[in-house]
């Protein structure tokens, strides 16, 4: 039978579960991924770029367009987090050198062209700070019809992580993210609610190094003292695997609860500065819903298309 | 002489139509496009063909950055079929933040730009192009304010629509000249000075109704007084600041904070007109021809 694959164009700032939701994308037969956009936050652009080169042609997809795009936020100053991803940004993983380069046109320009030439709709499908989404929206208007949605990672309706309600990709560009939101393009959103119950515990982390492929070892070794910092700091048994669950959706929704909600970025508290707004009130104005907000997940599933991922790296 | 390549950004609030013809008439400048923020896009067409400029005109921002539209609606409307119509007739695919980019390349590094409007545009060139600081020589803005405001105590219309966006251009380190009320509040014309200049220069009459402000018989002409001082910078007091814009305040929203006296200890960013020149305004109005 032939399966439509679902087009798709992630924008990442790599990371170690940017690199996971790359590496589950590129093991599926359902999607076709027809380039990759970067953009600073867990570390700054050099890195985030170099790692993203370097999971690409581990991988064996070389012929994937990586694009480089915004090297800071809009208004706030670049903040990174060495602290859970380490320094080069991959934690405790070490790749071999990238050979291949950067597309020669910037990640804003990439989007655009990619869009306007594509003869179907594309889903964009942001796992990083919303700089380069928010440029594309603003700057080319007219590219969202070509965008058939945003499935991000990113905010979270009853909690954060940075503070008490902002989730890192929104509390690195709040301004970029109210834009996304603003925009009119139909969002699902993969936020702390979801993505914390996406974990891999220590015994699966045993079966996806048992898989004995480059992939398995990757997380192995990518997963370190990301999960060991996960363990000691939260309250989880294991380490969440954010970015991952955008390309989960997308093979699966059956396996997530979402629901409806309007969800706006505040931008302006003294306290709530970065956070996700979602409005899931039964008497709310519900056309003005531009979200469907992703609140549970069959975790024994999930973790199970992780290792199923790795295998296809045999 | 070789003139000086120039964008103009606006609004297109009433006195701009005569700031942007002083500017197409003179022969210091080179207009290498128009840029328009808000719904008159229509409108700046039509004039850039009436004054017979062979220049783009492009249709940008329409709202704030990252604010709704103001509530107060002092834009027109135009009926957006008739718009997207004119906006296909124009054939211009391009929207400011690239014409500028581009313009300010070819322009090697002489490229000016004056705004008359709330800076949108110019942010969202500097956002999508941040290489372009290097290579922009100059942006005279009318907006912002050293002491009094207009729409809030402390705030000018253009700083305050959005404030965001002239934050963004006041620290992107481009050489930027504030030329907001201090510069412009003097420049009011009574109706016998009105009177005045309608019979030294009879050309400008429908000009002066035009912007007359009925309640008050006044003219009002701020951008017109703003871009008097763009072209005699030698004729008006210029001084440098550290200047902050006011981005999260419910009462100070979009005030120019400038450092007069160097409290924040903050190297200069802005240079700033800091007093208006009324003859040098009432003689450009005696003396331009359109």
């Amino acid at each position: 039978m032939d399966i439509k694959k679902i087009p798709v164009i992630m924008d990442v700032d790599t990371g170690i579960d940017d690199a996971v939701a790359i590496m589950l994308a590129m093991s599926s037969d359902k999607i076709d991924l027809k380039g990759i956009t970067v953009v600073a936050g867990n570390q700054t652009l050099e890195k985030t770029l170099h790692n993203t080169l370097s999971v690409v042609e581990y991988f064996g997809r070389s012929d994937i367009p990586v694009a480089a795009g915004a090297d800071r936020p809009l208004v706030k100053e670049l903040y990174v987090d060495p602290a859970t991803h380490g320094e080069s940004g991959l934690g405790t993983a070490k790749l071999p050198q990238p050979t291949i380069k950067p597309h020669a046109l910037d990640a804003v320009s990439f989007l655009r062209e990619t869009l306007e030439k594509s003869e179907d709709k594309i889903t964009l499908v942001p796992v990083a700070p919303l700089t380069n989404i928010a440029l594309l929206l603003t700057c080319y208007p007219h590219v969202k019809e070509k965008i058939e949605k945003i499935v991000m990672m990113g905010g979270g309706a009853f909690e954060g992580n940075m503070n008490a309600v902002s989730e890192f990709n929104m509390f690195v560009d709040p301004e970029a993210a109210q834009i996304v939101f603003d925009s009119g393009v139909d969002i699902v959103m993969c936020g702390l609610d979801v993505t914390m119950k996406s974990y891999t515990t220590m015994e699966d982390i045993l079966a996806l190094k048992a898989t004995d492929t480059k992939a398995g070892d990757f997380c192995a070794e990518a997963f370190g003292v990301y999960y060991d910092r996960y363990v000691s700091n939260s309250r989880l048994p294991g380490c969440a695997v954010h970015d991952a669950v955008t390309i989960t959706y997308l093979l699966h929704p059956e396996w997530i609860k979402t629901e409806k909600a309007n969800v706006k970025m505040d931008i302006d508290g003294a306290e709530t500065y970065g956070q996700t707004v979602c409005d899931f009130r039964p008497d709310r104005d519900k056309t003005n819903d531009n979200a469907l907000v992703c609140l549970d997940i069959d975790r024994e599933k999930f973790v199970n298309l992780l290792i199923k991922a790795c295998e296809y790296y045999k | 002489m070789n003139k000086i390549p120039l964008i103009i950004d606006t609004d297109f609030t009433k006195d701009d139509v005569l700031a942007i013809k002083m500017l197409a008439d003179s022969d210091k400048y080179d207009i290498k496009a128009i840029t328009c923020y808000g719904e008159w896009f229509v409108e700046t067409v039509q004039l850039r063909n009436s004054m017979g400029l062979d220049c783009p005109v492009c249709w940008g921002a329409m709202k704030p950055l990252f604010r709704p539209e103001l509530s107060e609606n002092i834009y027109g409307n135009t009926e957006p079929d008739t718009a997207e119509k004119v906006r296909i007739e124009e054939k211009d695919e391009q929207y400011p933040w690239d014409t500028i980019y581009n313009q300010a390349a070819e322009a090697d590094g002489q490229l000016e730009i004056v705004t008359l409007g709330p800076v949108t545009n110019i942010a969202l060139t500097i956002l999508r192009y941040p290489q372009i600081k290097q290579k922009i020589k100059k942006i005279f803005c009318f907006a912002g304010t050293g002491y009094a405001g207009n729409v809030a105590p402390y705030s000018e219309y253009n700083a305050y629509a959005d404030p965001d966006a002239l934050n963004i251009l006041f620290e992107s380190g481009i050489d930027v000249i504030m030329c907001g009320l201090d510069a412009v509040d003097e420049c009011v014309l009574t109706s016998e000075e009105a009177e005045e200049i309608r019979k030294e220069n009879p050309q400008i009459e429908s000009f002066l109704e035009y912007i007359l402000c009925e309640k008050e018989k006044k003219v009002s002409a701020s951008s017109v007084a703003a871009v008097c001082c763009y072209m005699n910078q030698e004729q008006v007091p210029i001084k440098e600041f550290y200047v902050a814009v006011e981005t999260k305040s419910r009462m100070t929203m979009g005030q120019t904070v400038v450092d007069r006296l160097g409290k924040y200890k903050k190297a200069p960013n802005i240079k700033v007109v800091v007093a208006s020149n009324k003859k040098l305004f009432t003689e450009s109005l005696k003396n331009i021809t359109i």
